[in-house]
């Protein structure tokens, strides 16, 4: 079959767009038409912490001649209770801030008063500038009750040997800027006992500032057409964040050497972090019906983190146009540097950073989940999937000297949440 | 090692299918109905891929990989 030049290209400049997250829309028509992408996920965590919805809805508009605009926008509801870092007491602990929380005998404090909305948008166009090669840009901005971001990227991709090998290269820039309630915690400030709760100025523990940081991403890509069947990727990628990494919400527990807790102190982070990784795809056509892919993630960083992520997923065709997709994903990563569970007393004077932080300790990840879907050409499609994640962390960071007095409590409890996904996608 | 071995095998894997295909790299123009398949893309759902990406960027250490990892998020 002799294919357009409109479909050749597709088949190869889709890794300029997957920098981004991106993906060329489905549309074959060469008149101006809109891809339309819509999902919904809903997203709760078990023992009532996370809960979320969120709406995405993308619209990519085919200008022909391979050049496409792409807007999109992002809703994110969040409630819910999410753990503040803080180890179980033998006793009820209650926490300050404008409206203090308490946490029963024996449980993980959860902060509950976790509750916001995120918009986000996103506008890009991408362009060829010869046969070979395409450019692309893009600006995105977000909005939270306590953070505002901004960015700014720029794709460039290169085919080459008859469009079986696209190279390409990615530059990400954004700047992030955060003013959470009551202000800039001091890092390793004593949080203010919740006794003292008409303290409006928080008496120098909160500095009553904002802050904010700065992130450059580069993405460097490979794509190769195997065969006629089968499609390589492989990205390397550095990540450099500098400025303010804190959770402004976050704490730890400072413990006696029988595990009940002294004081609570801020989380106190390096302030910058440079992170490598290496992503490999491969994809191939099985079975003149179904489509495999495997990845592998490799990311390390200055922190003392590395993690290891696998995925896997097989889209297996039922009737003419329906299909069903088991995936798998599997992900491991060791704790920071700096991660401890609690402080001895004394110790955080003698430290420069610490964070209680589960998602900085070491820890097993596993998602398990199945898609349903319709795939016919040329008519509105859609999917619903349905995802299980389950955390399972290794105890690490433990004081020595309350090493003993800890153990009585459930230290790092496990997390699972349950992800439902709807999608509509169709052409207008 | 329960941590090694998944990348092992992937490694494996990966190495498998590329040495097999060495001696006929690529598609000619003709053979690349396949390639052009919406299902054939390196990012088949970019949407739900978006998503995913945004879930584990508030719950793990790591993120990007596919594309850039800056999340544009104050959730980590």
């Amino acid at each position: 079959m002799q294919l357009t030049p409109e479909e050749k290209r597709r088949a190869l400049a889709a890794a300029t767009l997957t920098l981004l997250g991106g993906g060329l829309p489905s549309a074959q028509a060469e008149d101006k038409t809109w891809d339309i992408d819509t999902a919904v996920m809903v997203y709760a965590e078990s023992d009532n912490r996370v809960q979320a919805v969120e709406p995405v809805l993308k619209g990519t508009l085919n200008l022909g001649a391979e050049r496409y605009f792409t807007a999109k926008l992002v809703v994110d509801t969040l409630t819910g209770a999410s753990p503040n870092g803080a180890t179980p007491a033998s006793t009820p602990q209650t926490f300050a801030g404008p409206s203090p929380y308490t946490a029963d005998p024996n449980e993980t404090p959860l902060d509950d008063r976790f509750r916001d909305t995120r918009f986000q948008g996103v506008v890009d166009y991408q362009f060829p500038l010869s046969d070979m090669d395409t450019l692309g840009f893009g600006v995105n901005a977000g909005t939270e009750y306590d953070f505002v971001s901004l960015g700014a990227n720029l794709r460039y991709a290169r085919d080459l040997f008859q469009h079986n090998t696209t190279l390409s290269a990615g530059l990400n820039f954004e700047s992030d800027s955060i003013d959470p309630v009551g202000g800039i915690p001091i890092p390793l400030a004593v949080m203010r006992p919740a006794s003292d709760s008409d303290d409006d100025d928080m008496n120098g523990w909160r500095d009553g500032s904002s802050d904010s940081k700065t992130v450059t991403d580069v993405v460097l890509g490979w794509t190769q057409v195997i065969d006629p069947k089968s499609l390589f990727q492989m990205n390397y990628s550095l990540s450099r964040s500098s400025g303010y990494q804190n959770d402004p919400y976050k704490v730890l527990s400072v413990v006696g050497t029988d595990g009940e807790p002294l004081r609570y102190v801020y989380e106190a982070r390096p302030d910058s972090r440079s992170k490598n990784a290496l992503f490999m795809s491969y994809k191939r056509f099985v079975f003149g019906r179904d489509v495999t892919e495997i990845s592998y993630r490799y990311m390390t960083d200055d922190w003392g983190i590395n993690s290891h992520t696998v995925d896997l997923s097989y889209r297996w065709y039922f009737g003419s146009a329906h299909y069903l997709e088991p995936h798998l994903r599997w992900y491991s990563q060791t704790a920071a540097d700096f991660y401890h569970v609690a402080l001895d007393d004394g110790e955080e004077s003698l430290v420069s950073e610490a964070s209680a932080d589960t998602r900085l300790a070491e820890f097993d990840a596993v998602t398990a989940g199945i898609k349903i879907g319709s795939a016919v050409p040329g008519r509105g499609n859609w999917s619903l999937r349905l995802e299980y994640y389950q955390q399972s962390p290794k105890l690490s960071g433990v004081p020595t000297q309350a090493a003993d007095g800890l153990s009585k409590f459930d230290l790092q409890p496990e997390l699972s949440a349950v992800m439902l996904t709807m999608g509509y996608r169709f052409t207008w | 090692m329960l941590r090694t071995k998944p990348v092992l095998i992937t490694a494996i894997l990966l190495s498998n299918f590329s040495l097999g295909a060495c001696s006929h790299l690529g598609a000619k123009p003709w053979e690349r109905s396949v390639l052009a398949r919406p299902d054939m893309q390196a990012s088949a759902d970019p949407v739900q891929a978006g998503l995913d990406d945004h879930v584990y960027f508030s719950k793990e250490a790591s993120s990007g990989g596919r594309g850039f990892g800056g999340g544009g998020c104050g959730c980590n």
